[in-house]
């Protein structure tokens, strides 16, 4: 077991922090579901039979832990939601929190693209931090998803569009848009 | 356009100036939690409790944050539009059939003209060894649409491996209920017999509702796929093959309690899978007994053209009994016109059983790839088995069918 999490870690441990952390944004909750990543790996890496790659099949076991702590997270809302009868917007929360210090340093565009990423779907997040920040292919993203490539390419230009579309209001109304 | 796709670029660029975020941990310290957490009795427990913490503390901020929402009418959330998604096969079903009585029943092979079934296909060798007699060839594809006394039920099992899927189309009586049907299939499928895994699926009531394109399986609680990542890879894959024809979009899981959601080995809870539609495939031969062999579909990068698909018809991978279903001598150029796909055979085309199947497999793979027929030029036979060569020929219906005879 030790063998199999030294490989993981030192090929791999860096980007999958920094998939989960750019998706769910909270360092401990990162640092929560990265063990929780490990442990599934290590319980389930002797039956892993090649039909992916290790680094495909890593971080389509890490993109499976994170979307499911979101529906957790929306289930959760959901019960507040129907108890005050919200609207469907209530089911999206905006990243208020302080923000990490690696971002905190970098210019206002910078800021507002880290801020507004939580304006797209979970499917739209994860294609475009696994394509633009991790640097993946979008082979490897069709993999690590379950995606075919079109569906990769639909979702990647649906996630730009939002992007660019709150940053456009950000820049027209001079402020944040929620 | 042009202007979008530059916009496209410059958020991209964006995207790329984020910058790289550092766990600050050392390697030891990491591995002696995941191992303390993992030597823990029950290592879900610790899932359970990390959740109810983060909810209590997230639900005084949501409600804190969803108050001026509220009073925010003009925000809007993107959505993945799923709607979008293009579906390129044809072979739908009425599935609203009435209850019918149960009957004894059992498995058949029916001879017809035009519709043949084939799970005693000859072993390759057999197929080289003669020219078999017309009357004989059989064919891996339902061609047409199903007659009016008969359904057609998609099911789906993984080989032997739990590599790849294998489709197959069952042929029931028209008054039988497909939905519950899928429930009596254990009586009817032969698994050891032609070297596939055991149907995952037996007591999973499916139910589907066609005018939302949803599927709800219902599994029972006991239900468990196991801890490999190859099985949580093919429960997947086998539904999305099951309910595709359907033209079925999205496959909703729960368990008889009532809960959402099941359990899917090392991907955790999964309440709902996508069916894509427009995936294109490479129709190979999967055979792991003497007696039957299977057409299975092979996924191929979008970036494969159907010239590449259907030359890696003459590959095979015997590891995991799978074969080529285009003989390796065969030479072929392809053209299209529209939506119809010109093959033009250059090698010697005699009209054997390995001819149907390679006829087979490739209007199945041109299938797949949007094509609604084939025309085969060049070819000294004017018919070989089902197919008339000399004009064009239309897709299939379906693969791999079984006819099941309940009377």
């Amino acid at each position: 077991m030790r063998i199999v999490f030294d490989e993981i870690y030192e090929k791999y441990h860096q980007d999958l922090y920094q998939f989960i952390f750019y998706m769910v944004k909270d360092r401990q909750i990162t640092a929560d579901l990265v063990q929780d990543v490990y442990m599934k790996v290590l319980q389930s890496y002797d039956s892993f039979k090649g039909d992916s790659s290790i680094k495909t099949w890593l971080f389509s076991i890490a993109r499976h832990i994170t979307i499911d702590y979101f529906r957790s997270q929306t289930r959760k809302r959901k019960r507040i939601k129907d108890f005050f009868n919200w609207t469907e917007k209530g089911e999206f929360i905006p990243d208020k929190g302080p923000l990490p210090e690696e971002i905190a340093v970098q210019n206002e565009m910078i800021q507002q693209v880290y801020r507004y990423l939580d304006h797209c779907t979970p499917d739209q997040k994860s294609v475009l931090i696994l394509r633009f920040i991790q640097l993946f292919s979008i082979q490897e993203t069709a993999e690590i998803l379950g995606f075919s490539i079109s569906k990769v390419k639909t979702t990647q230009h649906r996630g730009l569009k939002t992007l660019r579309t709150y940053l456009l209001q950000h820049e027209q109304e001079g402020g944040d848009v929620v | 356009m042009k202007s979008s796709n530059e916009e496209e670029r410059k958020m991209i660029e964006k995207l790329e100036q984020l910058p790289t975020i550092k766990h600050d941990i050392s390697k030891e310290e990491l591995y002696e939690r995941i191992s303390a957490k993992m030597d823990q009795p029950s290592s879900g427990k610790q899932k359970k409790v990390l959740i109810p913490v983060i909810g209590t503390i997230s639900a005084f901020a949501i409600v804190l944050l969803l108050i001026p929402m509220l009073v925010n009418n003009g925000s809007n959330q993107a959505t993945e539009d799923s709607s979008n998604n293009q579906a390129t096969e044809d072979n739908t079903l009425d599935v609203a059939q009435e209850e019918s009585t149960k009957k004894e029943s059992n498995l058949s092979q029916k001879e017809e003209p035009n519709r043949t079934t084939d799970n005693e296909e000859k072993t390759e060798e057999e197929q080289a060894e003669s020219m078999a007699p017309e009357s004989s060839l059989k064919s891996h594809v339902v061609h047409d649409e199903p007659a009016s006394d008969e359904s057609i039920l998609y099911m789906a099992l993984a080989d032997r491996q739990g590599q790849y899927t294998i489709p197959l189309s069952i042929v029931i009586p028209e008054d039988e209920n497909i939905a519950s049907f899928y429930n009596k299939l254990d009586d009817y499928l032969q698994e050891d017999e032609w070297g596939v895994s055991n149907y995952l699926f037996q007591d999973v009531l499916f139910e589907m509702d066609e005018a939302n394109g949803i599927v709800n399986a219902t599994f029972p609680d006991d239900f468990n796929v196991g801890q490999s990542s190859a099985m949580a890879t093919m429960f997947e894959q086998l539904l999305i093959t099951m309910f595709r024809p359907y033209q079925m979009d999205l496959i909703k899981l729960q368990q008889e309690e009532g809960n959402q959601g099941i359990e899917v080995g090392p991907y955790g809870m999964i309440d709902e899978i996508e069916i894509i539609h427009d995936t294109n495939f490479a129709y190979k031969l999967y055979r792991a007994s003497d007696e039957h062999q299977f057409l299975i579909p092979i996924p191929q990068d979008e970036s494969v053209t159907i010239a590449n698909a259907l030359e890696d018809l003459k590959q095979s991978d015997e590891t995991f009994n799978v074969f080529n279903s285009v003989p390796t001598n065969t030479e072929f150029t392809v053209a299209e016109t529209g939506n119809t796909l010109e093959i033009t055979i250059t090698s010697t085309f005699e009209p054997t059983q390995e001819m149907v199947t390679m006829i087979d497999a490739i209007m199945m793979t041109a299938k797949s790839f949007g094509y609604r027929m084939v025309q085969f030029e060049n070819v000294t036979v004017d018919k070989v088995g089902p197919y008339i060569l000399t004009e064009p020929i239309q897709v299939p219906n379906a693969v791999n069918p079984i006819h099941i005879n309940t009377n």
